[in-house]
């Protein structure tokens, strides 16, 4: 994939084999986020200098040009994005919604999910009420019962405090064997990068510095 | 510290609390005159229950029907220019000035000039074979009112509801784009529920300021079609029926301060949102975002053709037509100077500056010592009353004000005028010089006040300086509303006086209309001019 700013060029290929999370480590402006929004289809490519048309496939199918809601992806956003005028379960019931599900068996289905992530009566609350590990939970299972093919983590925990995020990556990685989905996981965090990771990928100014397995990274390849 | 630097703080110190509270009296007193008449023996009101019932209910029915399309083009225009980048994109925002430093009188003029019975448009159409009478007649009536009235506020939504969704999250959106949603559902369930604060923050001043509209109401209204502030006008200086003159300044009162009261619970919901985003989405052409369907990028293309020529033909062509209606008569462009040269133009420029700087001083000493008594008592915005105080002149009209100051003093001067426009537009400036106050960080007031042991320290030598643009911007901005203002100088009536506004108006309604247009011509460059000047200090 291929983004062109004023200041630096992101020219990544990257493959991810099903069922596994590949954590993107580097430094803050590496491009971390937009690999991530770019396989989302939240940003436009830039034409490459070189003419060729940057590809993105997932399992098998092109999906460069399809919409972001009908790639199968799911994303989970740094300050959990939920919708504050909605209640946890109608947060949860949205994407249900979207595809057509009605609100009655939306909501009945997303009551019983959240009990999959230990958020049972936390329903009719207001995401404003929630602690912030509460919140990214719910964004988690807003993302997970649409069943994505993929799902991308962009940087979810650097907002908790430094216990939470060690309890919540564990969770990500417990829920992550569970489902069985694919993702791509951003942060910054090495512990927690170690944590989540089957394969780690080091960004350092738009470009793949490094990739292997979490046991074979350190901290020290950063710098 | 020389001590006469020492004793000019004290002295100024002293004068700004005596002009706030002289302010606070002459806000209060006539409205407290205003109400008089309803306690007195003598003839009851002349209007029964039902006309003024039925004046109430035009009145909200202008003031609505305008809100509405202020609205419709406002949020319509705010979508462009927060989402799109296009020619001219910046000169749209720009129009936000235009309802502040273009008086009602002027754009009134415009809409005459161009869709008036001798009108542009009249004369072009009168061309056309097989027309016998004139085919445009649509200003003298509740639909001239309201298209007014709703494409001169227009911009006053579109900058307020703009500025807001620029700041919306993106996040959300991502977030409910990637579950599915395509934009219809994004704006319905999302956006539109994110910007309500905004539109109702943007859309209770401009209702108020329909619902106080005087100058455009009097030269388009029809017979029965009144309202409350024009039946308040004819009562109270054509027939002198000041028991039905006070009921209805009660009325519209009572209404604007449930508005202001609306206003104020919105308000803070509207301010406090922000920009959580760490993604600023760049700006798509018309018709070629990223995540749009092939219908949907059609949609939007229809819809910016149409408010485009919305905005050119209902608000552009008046402006222009201020300028082409003033050489339409047999003196062309030696209209200009023929005014200039005018007697009555030189008392009226006299009288401008008499009362415009004036009132606008004023306006600006109450505008920072209540900021200043804000700052120090209620930093954090905590208590609605203090705040909502300085909203309390938007809901009094110039009319009930001009009204109350006649049973008061019973004649009127030229110092009631500058009183009675302070009174009213000092909450203009009190927003700008509050926000600039505001933005000084605590630690700084507090090193101040440590550092010195005269407490006037921490306002002459941080507070003043740190608002010293705003409090010149503010100054522009109350001089080119007091300057464009033609109700209150109409309604006090002052003999022997005028203003700028005042004598537009004269010329307008002795049928010297192309000397009217030139001399609105003058005033609207004046204001603008003012009202730039202002802005340019601001930034």
């Amino acid at each position: 994939m291929y983004r062109s700013w004023d200041s630096f060029s992101l020219d990544v290929s990257l493959t991810v084999r099903t069922g596994t999370m590949t954590v993107i480590v580097g430094r803050s402006g590496s491009g971390k986020s937009s690999v991530l929004r770019l396989i989302a289809g939240l940003e436009r490519f830039s034409p490459r200098p070189d003419g060729k048309k940057p590809v993105i496939t997932l399992n098998g199918r092109e999906i460069t040009d399809v919409p972001p809601g009908k790639r199968g992806i799911g994303m989970v956003f740094q300050n959990h994005s939920l919708f504050t005028h909605l209640s946890v379960e109608d947060n949860v019931a949205y994407g249900l919604r979207c595809r057509g599900m009605s609100a009655g068996k939306a909501r009945k289905y997303a009551t019983e999910y959240l009990s999959l992530f230990g958020l049972e009566g936390f329903g009719s609350r207001r995401p404003d009420t929630l602690s912030g590990g509460e919140a990214q939970r719910v964004s988690l299972a807003r993302t997970l019962i649409m069943k994505p093919s993929l799902v991308l983590f962009d940087e979810p925990l650097s907002a908790l405090d430094a216990p939470l995020r060690k309890k919540l990556s564990s969770e990500i990685r417990d829920s992550q064997k569970r489902e069985g989905f694919t993702g791509i996981f951003v942060t910054h965090d090495i512990a927690e990068a170690k944590t989540v990771a089957d394969r780690i990928v080091l960004l350092k100014a738009g470009k793949v510095q490094w990739s292997g397995s979490p046991e074979e990274f350190s901290e020290d390849m950063i710098d | 510290m020389s001590s006469k630097i020492r004793a000019a703080e004290y002295t100024a110190a002293v004068f700004a609390v005596l002009v706030f509270l002289c302010m606070c009296v002459t806000f209060l007193l006539p409205l407290g005159a205003a109400a008089v008449p309803l306690t007195g023996t003598g003839s009851g009101v002349s209007l029964d229950y039902k006309a003024l019932l039925r004046i109430t209910a035009y009145t909200f029915k202008i003031a609505l029907g305008s809100t509405l399309i202020a609205a419709i083009v406002g949020i319509s225009a705010a979508f462009f220019t927060a989402n799109r980048s296009f020619p001219g994109r910046r000169f749209l925002l720009s129009l936000s000035a235009v309802p502040f430093c273009v008086p009602p009188l002027i754009i009134a003029l415009g809409f005459v000039s161009v869709f008036g019975i001798n009108g542009t448009l009249n004369t072009l159409l009168m061309k056309l074979p097989g027309l016998s009478g004139r085919p445009v007649t649509f200003l003298y009536s509740f639909t001239g009112v309201i298209t007014a009235q709703g494409f001169y506020n227009f911009p006053l939504v579109m900058a307020v509801v703009s500025a807001a969704w620029e700041e919306l999250p993106t996040d959300e959106r991502d977030a409910a784009r990637m579950l599915g949603a395509g934009d219809g559902r994004i704006f319905f369930t999302l956006t539109l529920r994110q910007l309500s604060p905004a539109v109702a923050a943007a859309c209770i001043p401009v209702f108020l300021y329909c619902f106080f509209s005087f100058m455009i109401v009097l030269l388009f209204g029809t017979i029965g079609g009144t309202t409350l502030e024009v039946e308040l006008f004819q009562a109270a200086r054509t027939t002198l029926d000041f028991k039905t003159a006070s009921a209805l300044a009660l009325v519209e009162t009572v209404c604007a301060m449930t508005a202001i009261f609306v206003y104020g619970k919105l308000k803070p919901a509207y301010t406090t949102g922000g920009n959580e985003a760490h993604y600023q989405y760049e700006r798509a052409k018309i018709g070629k975002a990223l995540h749009e369907s092939k219908a949907e990028k059609h949609t939007e293309r229809i819809v910016f053709a149409l408010s485009v020529t919305a905005v050119v033909c209902f608000f552009l062509l008046p402006l222009y037509g201020i300028f082409a209606g003033s050489t339409s008569g047999t003196d062309g462009v030696f209209v200009y100077s023929n005014i200039i040269t005018s007697a009555g133009f030189g008392n009226a420029v006299r009288g401008t500056l008499l009362t415009a700087p004036f009132s606008a001083m004023l306006c600006v000493v109450t505008a920072f010592t209540y900021a200043w008594l804000l700052r120090l008592r209620d930093p954090e915005g905590r208590s609605t009353l203090l705040q909502t105080l300085p909203m309390l002149p938007m809901a009094v009209s110039s009319v009930v004000m001009g009204y109350g100051m006649g049973l008061v003093f019973h004649r009127g001067t030229v110092f009631l005028l500058v009183a009675a426009q302070a009174a009213l537009v000092w909450p203009l400036a009190f927003r700008q010089i509050h926000a600039a106050l505001s933005a000084i960080p605590q630690a700084e007031l507090d090193s101040a006040a440590l550092l010195s042991q005269v407490p006037l320290d921490t306002l002459f030598r941080v507070a003043v300086p740190a608002c010293k643009k705003s409090i010149v911007s503010s100054f522009c901005f109350c001089f080119a509303v007091s300057m464009g203002d033609t109700t209150l100088p109409l309604v006090l009536s002052v003999p022997k006086f005028d203003t700028l506004a005042l004598y537009t108006y004269r010329l307008a309604s002795s049928y010297r209309f192309a000397a009217s247009c030139a001399c609105g011509t003058l005033l609207c460059v004046l204001c603008v001019v003012l009202f730039a000047a202002g802005k340019k200090n601001e930034h």
